[in-house]
């Protein structure tokens, strides 16, 4: 014990009680790197970006146009006093995509690894300017923000739209807010906004819904749309000047045709189509024209006047006749089929004495045939015809016979124009579970049905069983675009 | 159990805490529910994302004030209770701060930092739990010094012993009296020798024992220094592991912190 020098077991001994040491070294081995290639580096390289490498702001033509030419009423107002950026600059080597959370919609996902089109990197949130630079057709809620932005979810396009959350589209993400976000203001929208003609709704389930309003023509301008509310014990209206009876065509013991009797359905006329309202546009020539035919000549039933203008309609009669005065033996052949249709002992005919032979002045026969065909057999059948005073466009053969005025039709237009309704969604149910057409006397009657027929199938946001649960997202959109509206009304083919 | 230790100090306080603070956000968590998906930008996001980051600073913060001698502030002891058990807690905080979300970024980077630290805590809570007593118990409730001086002390009467044998004899011993505890670095990993030159001695030792009555001295010598020196290595090997995990521990917590830096800094950059 007492030697000076020690033994070599005691100073292994000391050796081995020191610590490993290894701690600080590993340490900062780890720090770091990782400050370096997750902080530092990125930072760098997002604050001091390839000014030689820049990319275009814009790479949508179309977007730089609407903005210029057309800005929606409704636009964005960043849309309406900011200036175009045309490039920026691009962060060095995409080093700051280390810190993406998560994968982007796939729309989006071409942006992976150039953050800064999105985020300025100056720690604020992302702009509504970032967003609108491509979506610059985009309407807000309402055509005036009146809330002010002080909840801690502000009124910016990234409060409901996330990104980062995987590649199902943003569009798909905005159903998590529809519902309750909804009913926050709508429960008691009066206070929100206390002008709005809109009626509270918390849901749609019961009474918590007020019934549709529809977009209805009261007049044959595009512009002469209201909407009106639909009350339980009337059937909104609208002025149209067509006379179709639904429920003398939709008669389950069909209804006479120039052959024979004919069972109608629906699609008959009704054809499915993608357009806005689900619905090829209707025509005379493609769904009435079969059994409306628009002969005018007895003696000729497959000889028509075209479906056109009433000159249009008046010249053709008055060229008919005419050359029939000019080519006898064409009026042989005419006045040989009248005797035969007249030649029929016993049997009653109420137009007899219109189908004696042609003879004398073209004109009088002309004027007979326009009048018997506008007032009786073809126009007034469908439409109000009224009878013009003095002569008609003196550039047409018409212009001497007697002239007639058709009354406009109301454009074709969507009566529930902003709600999402898919007719091909619900093409397991028939027709008549929801439109009353069958029993439809008058083109008037505006059948839709009532939200009740809705909620029959289809509960609020909470579930029931047999039904479809139902948020507001379903059936309405959060933002109005202008154009959307518009192109939903869909200028009419000509009555 | 009967003193306050690590565990149960002042009647579990800590676990007290910790469990309640895992139940809250736990809690918090069901009953939240955020509009598009779980993620620490909701307003519970941030809520467990600062408590979580706090509690990180905190925890690494027990790595400072250990070397605080002269510091008052609650007694070491009650420092490291609620270290391990906040610790464990922060596992569950920073889970749900993640909303079980993992990618390859920095983000889950310091999620998986932090995972890692924790693992490596409680593996060296299992290891503090087990060895402090087994070390103990090796040794025979001496310190290593004693053990050592008792070879050193054995040494010196062998080396007399050993003057007035054979050559063979001799040259075994003295290979022997040059056996090191640990003859190369990573032995201690494993806490055995290959070729001990001691334990050849003592095999050799007692085959001439029957020939060869005066050896028993050496050979009991012999015996001895095999015991003391096994003693040693095996008491030294549970040493190196008690001290191997905070050599993970540590430079774990550091990348840690670094990761978490970069986290919440890039989080608000590019916000």
């Amino acid at each position: 014990m007492a030697d000076d020098k020690k033994s070599p077991v005691l100073l292994e001994q000391e050796r081995l009680q020191k610590p490993l040491g290894l701690k600080r070294p590993l340490s900062w081995l780890l720090f770091t790197p990782i400050l370096l290639a997750f902080l530092i580096l990125p930072l760098l390289a997002a604050i001091f970006p390839d000014t030689t490498n820049t990319t275009p702001e814009r790479t949508n033509n179309q977007s730089i146009l609407i903005k210029q030419d057309s800005t929606p009423l409704n636009a964005h107002p960043y849309l309406q006093t900011q200036a175009d950026e045309s490039s920026r600059p691009k962060t060095r080597w995409s080093l700051d995509s280390v810190w993406n959370p998560g994968p982007l919609a796939s729309v989006h996902s071409n942006l992976e690894g150039d953050c800064q089109a999105c985020h300025a990197g100056n720690f604020t949130r992302v702009a509504d300017a970032s967003c609108i630079s491509c979506h610059s057709n985009m309407g807000l809620h309402v055509q005036e923000q009146r809330l002010p932005d002080t909840s801690f979810e502000e009124g910016r396009c990234a409060s409901c739209h996330r990104d980062h959350k995987g590649r199902e589209s943003l569009a798909e993400q905005n159903k998590h807010f529809t519902g309750k976000n909804c009913a926050d203001c709508h429960s008691d929208i009066k206070t929100v906004a206390p002008k709005t003609e809109t009626l509270p709704v918390a849901d749609f389930a019961k009474d918590q819904h007020p019934a549709f309003r529809l977009t209805v023509a009261i007049g044959t301008e595009t512009s002469d749309l209201r909407r009106i509310r639909m009350a339980a014990t009337q059937t909104i209206e609208e002025p149209n000047a067509l006379k179709f009876p639904h429920d003398v065509h939709l008669d389950p013991k069909g209804i006479e045709s120039p052959g024979k009797k004919v069972v109608m359905n629906c699609a008959n006329c009704h054809e499915p189509a993608n357009t806005p309202t689900g619905f090829k546009p209707l025509s005379m020539e493609a769904h009435c024209q079969e059994c409306h035919k628009l002969n005018f000549e007895p003696a000729l039933p497959d000889r028509q006047v075209p479906h056109g203008k009433p000159e249009v309609v008046l010249s053709t009669i008055a060229e008919f006749y005419s050359h029939l005065a000019l080519h006898p033996e064409e009026k042989l052949r005419v006045n040989a089929g009248r005797a035969a249709m007249r030649a029929r002992p016993g049997e009653e005919h109420p137009n007899r004495s219109t189908l004696q032979n042609l003879a004398g002045n073209p004109q009088a026969q002309a004027a007979f045939a326009a009048t018997e065909l506008f007032e009786k057999t073809a126009c007034a059948v469908c439409h109000e015809v009224s009878r013009a005073p003095g002569t008609g466009n003196p550039r047409t053969t018409g212009s001497k016979l007697p002239q007639y005025k058709i009354a406009e039709l109301v454009p074709a237009h969507a009566w529930m124009p902003m709600a999402k309704f898919d007719h091909k969604a619900h093409e397991f149910e028939s027709c008549s579970s929801c439109h009353a057409a069958k029993e439809s006397k008058k083109s008037k009657d505006v059948l839709m049905p009532a939200i009740e027929s809705c909620q029959d199938c289809h509960s609020g946001s909470k579930q029931v069983a047999n039904k479809v649960r139902s948020d507001c997202g379903l059936c309405h959109e959060y933002h109005l675009h202008e154009k959307q509206v518009n192109a939903q009304i869909i200028k009419s083919a000509h009555p | 159990m009967i003193q306050d230790n690590l565990f149960n100090y002042r009647h579990f306080a800590f676990l007290k805490w910790a469990v309640g603070l895992a139940l809250l956000s736990a809690i918090s968590y069901l009953f939240y529910q955020p509009t598009i998906t779980a993620n620490g930008g909701t307003w519970l996001g941030y809520g467990l994302g600062t408590i979580g980051a706090a509690l990180i600073v905190w925890l690494m913060w027990l790595g400072v004030r250990k070397r605080q001698y002269g510091n008052e502030s609650g007694n070491l002891r009650a420092w490291v209770s609620a270290h391990i058990y906040l610790g464990l807690a922060l596992a569950v905080v920073g889970t749900l701060h993640a909303g079980f979300q993992i990618g390859w970024n920095v983000h889950s980077l310091a999620y998986v930092l932090m995972m890692a630290t924790i693992a490596s805590g409680v593996w060296g809570l299992t290891l503090y739990i087990r060895l402090p007593q087994s070390m103990s118990d090796v040794l025979n409730k001496q310190g290593p010094e004693a053990v050592a001086v008792q070879i050193a002390n054995l040494d010196r009467e062998a080396t007399k012993l050993k003057k007035n044998t054979a050559s063979v004899v001799e040259r075994t011993v003295e290979l022997s009296l040059k056996q090191a505890i640990y003859p190369k670095r990573f032995n201690r990993c494993t806490g055995k020798v290959q070729h001990c030159q001691t334990d050849k001695a003592v095999t050799y030792l007692q085959s001439q024992l029957g020939s060869n009555p005066e050896l028993s001295d050496l050979y009991r010598n012999q015996v001895q220094r095999l015991r003391s020196v096994k003693q040693l290595r095996h008491y030294f090997h549970l040493r190196f592991w008690l001290e191997l995990w905070v050599t993970v521990h540590v430079p774990l917590s550091f990348g840690l912190l670094a990761a978490l830096v970069a986290h919440v800094v890039s989080v608000f950059f590019y916000w």
